[in-house]
């Protein structure tokens, strides 16, 4: 119970922190929201009214104050760049970011899992060799060069689907999510290498472990051992491998979306921040750091599910 | 082992079954679906505004494209001159300052209801500067009364003007509309469908439009922020059309499938200069880095030759005010340019910066390029790029800088616009120019009695900028378009427009 107070409080404080940092740093750049929505074509009496109309001339503390009462309101102000409602706006893009996420997240479990847990060497020297290059690789290459690649290869070249083109939101799931299956991959295949290799030192250290041999002396199978005992180690520390993959994914789903002209979070993001669109970013930010806090948290409490040991530590 | 090996490539295989399968079962492709039912994708690098209102876009992106669902009494027309649109005729009395517009029959807003004069008496007041107005647009202060009656609309002007006309292009909105911000309503051969935020904005042929009907049924604007991410959608088949391309980007479409258009992008491009701060308050200094600049070398090195060299603040399309001579009034001269140097009291050389707004690509290479010429005369200019909103804040509004790379565009489609920011007082002489005798010209070209003699003072006013070298002139860029082999009609104009109702797809072979 004190561990669940624990968590939330400080939960609702990287929370809080975030946002007051979100707010600080739109305070030290310059560039006014103003002047950008009025272009050059802004005459001091416009600009003043429009100020007046965004609310820009009250002092930073009030207009944080203000948008933090909205917040717990459920009113999240007006955006500036599309007089939206920002719920509204980001209402539209959450969906496709969210499930984005869920794809890639899925695909790093479904390939690194039984990748990661044949012992190595497997395959002899050569497939290690490949296997190795192959990883040393993808988890170089930036995200936005491997996005460009595979947007190239699979969509110009094999034509297996049309870059620039995501269907309409809403009118066609099934080819939202065979669009998204692309970028999807661009961001997991990185994470897929990084995690086998996670894995292998993983279960290569366990295996080397006095109660591996005391099973093997009792007669168990190497199967058996592997995933008798061995996994179950190895998982805990590979939960909490998955839940900082999962924060990761949501900055690489920044940038992939721009590659892949994905109508998600993070376009939307990076375009109000150039706008200055205060509203937007604000909220946007709070929201991504919300879900990589859930995250960390969802794979804490996995692991102390998973490892009694955890919660009798703080029962004491 | 074996098995190890086994699982490793059946791995490989069912995800590359996985994306293959994704690719089946696809119809035609996309751009031949398309063509079959006459629409179009056209890719734009950013959003539109966040208000649709014409009155309020200021986003030459958003004129650009909603330029096919508004019209106003009078059009601009390709070759830069004006053509009665939603008005059939016009009277201009013998004082110039009475001008009598018939309005045109039967022209029906997109939302069914039927243009009246009210309508257009509504529109004007609206920008204009008066009591009830919100002063949209500053220079229709000039406008004493507007009225309307039957099918005339009467406008009564203060003092005469010659370019009054061009500002009776401001689009017609049916009176008291409330939602033209989010869904827009005009008289265009295209309407208004839908919008979705940083994604695409939908226009559909108008049947009901009173002139031409267009030949597309339906425009899809995709918002594709990346030149990486249009030229891909080009080649995938996502789009048909896009504009403002580099020169480098264009050459990687494969020429079977497309066509590349040249044309002007209508933007005077320069080496701005503050010249109220040191050392470019002094007329040498300027002097000199014009003679240092060799500007076919910059658009040969950055431009692969692409643009037209210019030596003012007017660019060729507006042919009637463009003077030529003024293009080689500062030949590449680096001899010269040291002299003027040592004169000014610099034999070393200075140190400078260049702010370039770091999302424009050709502004950046430009000042790349620039830095490099200066070199040679002992001038070090350090670049200094930042984003578009900080110019706008720093550069352009609070005037905080040394020089800046930019295009500037005529903001009213006006030859006047180019020319009167730079008079000592405009609130946009954002190089702080002060030159007495410009100011002169200046009102003597307002009040100028006929067209001939204004256009004889506006270019006097050109020669003032170049003799006094107020900026480093470079040139109006290309804009190069990329077609799909099969859509016709792409038009240019003296300004930055997308004519959607002259494109269509040729008849199929």
């Amino acid at each position: 119970m004190r561990y669940a107070v624990k968590r939330v409080g400080s939960f609702a404080v990287t929370m809080l922190l975030v946002a007051v940092l979100t707010f600080a740093a739109f305070s030290v750049v310059s560039g006014d929201p103003a002047q950008r929505l009025l272009g050059t074509s802004a005459t001091p009496e416009r600009l003043a009214a429009l100020r007046e109309e965004l609310g820009l001339n009250a002092p930073a503390p009030e207009r944080f104050l203000k948008w933090l009462g909205g917040f717990f309101t459920g009113d999240l102000g007006v955006s500036f760049s599309y007089k939206q409602p920002v719920s509204e706006l980001l209402g539209s893009k959450l969906p496709v970011t969210l499930t984005l996420t869920a794809m890639s997240f899925l695909l790093i479990v479904l390939f690194s899992f039984p990748l990661g847990l044949i012992p190595s060497g497997a395959g002899g020297r050569f497939i290690g060799g490949v296997r190795a290059a192959f990883n040393q690789l993808s988890m170089a290459a930036p995200p936005f060069v491997l996005g460009v690649g595979i947007s190239w290869i699979c969509g110009v070249v094999l034509r297996m689907f049309t870059p620039g083109a995501f269907p309409d939101p809403g009118t066609d799931p099934a080819g939202e999510l065979r669009y998204l299956l692309f970028p999807a991959v661009s961001m997991a295949v990185p994470r897929v290498a990084m995690t086998v290799r996670m894995l292998r030192s993983g279960v290569e250290s366990e295996l080397h472990k006095d109660y591996v041999r005391a099973a093997a002396a009792r007669g168990a199978s190497g199967a058996f051992i592997l995933r008798r005992h061995v996994l179950r180690n190895v998982l805990a520390s590979s939960v909490t491998f998955l839940g900082q993959t999962m924060a990761e994914i949501v900055g690489a789903g920044v940038v992939i979306e721009q590659v892949f002209a994905v109508p998600g979070l993070g376009r939307l993001l990076i375009s109000s921040v150039l706008t200055r669109d205060y509203p937007v970013v604000q909220a946007a930010v709070v929201l991504l750091a919300f879900w990589v806090c859930l995250a960390g948290a969802a794979a804490d409490l996995v692991n102390r599910l998973a490892d009694p040991r955890l919660r009798a530590e703080h029962k004491a | 082992m074996k098995k190890a090996l086994f699982s490793f490539v059946s791995l490989l295989l069912a995800s590359a079954l996985l994306l293959t399968a994704c690719g089946k079962g696809k119809k035609a492709r996309p751009e031949e679906a398309r063509r079959a039912a006459g629409e179009l994708t056209v890719g734009i690098a950013q959003d539109l505004d966040e208000s649709l209102d014409p009155h309020y876009a200021v986003a030459a992106g958003t004129k650009e494209i909603m330029f096919n669902v508004f019209e106003g009494l009078m059009k601009p027309t390709p070759s830069g001159d004006l053509a009665r649109c939603l008005a059939s005729d016009v009277k201009k009395s013998e004082d110039g300052l009475t001008y009598t517009f018939t309005l045109r029959q039967n022209v029906a807003f997109h939302n069914g209801e039927t243009m009246e004069a009210a309508d257009v008496v509504w529109s004007i007041d609206r920008c204009r500067p008066n009591d009830g107005g919100e002063g949209l647009i500053p220079a229709l202060s000039n406008i004493a009364d507007v009225t309307g009656q039957g099918d005339t609309v009467t406008v009564t002007l203060k003092a005469a003007d010659n370019d009054f006309l061009s500002y009776m292009t401001l689009a017609v909105l049916p009176e008291g509309y409330g939602e033209q911000a989010t869904s827009p309503v005009g008289t265009g051969p295209f309407r208004f469908v839908s919008r979705e935020a940083q994604h695409e904005i939908v226009l559909a042929r108008f049947d009901d439009y009173w002139g031409e009907k267009p030949a597309l049924s339906k425009v899809t604007c995709r918002v594709i922020e990346n030149a990486e991410g249009l030229l891909m959608g080009l080649q995938s088949g996502a789009l048909d059309l896009v504009s403002h391309l580099g020169s480098t980007q264009v050459k990687q479409l494969p020429e079977a499938d497309f066509k590349i258009e040249e044309g002007t992008m209508n933007l005077v491009q320069a080496l701005y200069l503050n010249n109220a701060v040191k050392p470019f308050d002094d007329i040498r200094v300027r002097q000199a880095l014009c003679y240092a600049v060799d500007v076919q070398k910059l658009l040969d090195t950055a431009f692969d030759g692409y643009g037209s060299p210019i030596g003012s603040s007017m660019y060729p399309a507006f042919a009637k005010y463009f003077d030529e001579s003024l293009t080689n009034r500062y030949p590449h001269d680096p001899a010269k340019a040291k002299e003027l140097l040592a004169e000014a009291g610099y034999p070393d050389g200075f140190s400078m910066t260049i702010t370039v707004p770091s999302n424009y690509q050709p502004h950046v290479d430009t000042a790349e390029v620039l830095a490099d010429q200066l070199t040679e005369i002992g001038v070090n200019a350090e670049l200094k790029p930042v984003e578009w909103s900080s110019w706008l804040s720093d550069v352009y509004a609070d005037r905080k800088f040394e020089s800046t790379v930019i295009g500037v565009d005529a903001s009213n489609m006006t030859a006047r616009a180019l020319l009167e920011r730079f008079v000592s007082t405009a609130d946009d002489n954002f190089i702080n120019y002060q030159n007495a005798d410009y100011d002169a010209l200046f009102e003597q070209a307002t009040a100028a009695a006929d067209d001939a003699e204004q256009t004889a003072l506006y270019k006097e006013m050109e020669k003032n900028l170049t003799e006094n070298a107020a900026n480093v002139y470079l040139q109006d860029m290309a804009d190069l378009v990329a077609v799909r082999k099969g859509v016709e009609g792409l038009t240019f104009y003296p300004m930055y427009v997308l004519d959607l109702s002259a494109l269509g797809w040729a008849a199929a072979e």
